[in-house]
């Protein structure tokens, strides 16, 4: 009942598949390894996880350092605004809805001190209607080519794929259109 | 890879509804210095911890009758502080971030690779020994 492959999430933009590392596990519990394409991230990449729920942040910092990327973590806006001014982040992984700041607020001033970082946005609790609000609010780093979405809920592995195709060459990070 | 010599003697429960899982902790970690006991549920692992403390818990998330979460919360409500590490089948991220909201120290989607787990228990161990 484990390895069950449910494809509940919903993601915005094209999905790769599962990025998971390609070696074949040394010892494995059961069948079911991702039959993705290997894809390995870039050495080096440094991403800043931005969450106010502790959980998420733990988790994936814990899934994206395994995947070889430098990781930083923040608690919200504010304090991811300081972090970016201090280190340029190839990525930002976000949630939307934080106390203290809106996502896209945030967004906007991490780009003014580095316009080449890229943007990956997790937002729950939205309705297929509403997501079209949520598509005008970010237009402007729509088009700019360097922002992407993950509705929740959703996988890991999507989030993983996402990151890796983002910072390879940047061109599956859209939104749908 | 973690050295003998480092991780003797600790104590280990394997909470998890597939025995394989068990039975592969407990052969592999079992020359490595741990003393692994394996269960097939929450009730099982509950049980259990009321006559042992146990310094490693691995604990699969999703199983039929106390889930993973429940057993986590019981045995933390029991004064168990056992390093934890949680198991999920599908990559589903939601029952994941409750644990690690709990307390848990890490996380792996199966299948698992033994020796990242381990690595993993390695690195949790020191980290609480500095603390």
């Amino acid at each position: 009942m484990n390895n069950v492959s449910q494809h509940d999430a919903t993601s915005c933009g094209d999905t790769p598949p599962p990025g998971r590392k390609a070696e074949a596990p040394r010892s494995s519990v059961s069948a079911g390894a991702p039959d993705g394409a290997a894809v390995r991230p870039p050495g080096g990449k440094r991403i800043l996880i931005v969450d106010d729920e502790e959980g998420m942040r733990k988790l994936l910092q814990k899934i994206l350092r395994r995947e070889g990327y430098q990781v930083d973590v923040a608690e919200g806006g504010p304090s991811a605004i300081g972090l970016a001014k201090e280190q340029i982040y190839d990525l930002v992984l976000m949630d939307l809805k934080m106390p203290k700041m809106k996502g896209p607020d945030a967004i906007r001033q991490i780009s003014e001190h580095n316009p080449k970082t890229q943007f990956l946005v997790i937002t729950g609790h939205i309705v297929a209607h509403k997501r079209v609000d949520l598509r005008d609010e970010l237009d402007e780093l729509v088009l700019g080519g360097r922002f992407g979405c993950v509705f929740k809920p959703f996988r890991n592995e999507q989030v993983v794929s996402r990151i890796h195709a983002m910072l390879s060459d940047g061109s599956d990070g859209r939104t749908e259109q | 890879m973690s050295d003998p010599s480092n991780t003797a003697k600790h104590s280990m429960l394997v909470v998890d509804d597939e025995p394989e899982v068990g039975n592969l902790f407990k052969k592999v970690l079992s020359r490595n210095g741990y003393e692994v006991d394996t269960v097939l549920n929450g009730t099982s692992a509950i049980e259990l911890a009321q006559r042992k403390q146990f310094e490693v818990v691995i604990l699969d998330l999703k199983m039929p009758g106390m889930d993973g979460i429940e057993t986590y919360r019981r045995l933390k409500a029991m004064g168990q502080r056992a390093l934890t590490i949680v198991l999920t089948g599908n990559g589903g991220i939601d029952s994941a971030r409750d644990a690690m909201s709990l307390g848990a120290h890490d996380y792996f989607t199966k299948p698992f690779r033994v020796d990242e787990v381990q690595e993993s228990i390695r690195e949790g161990l020191a980290q609480a020994a500095r603390r």
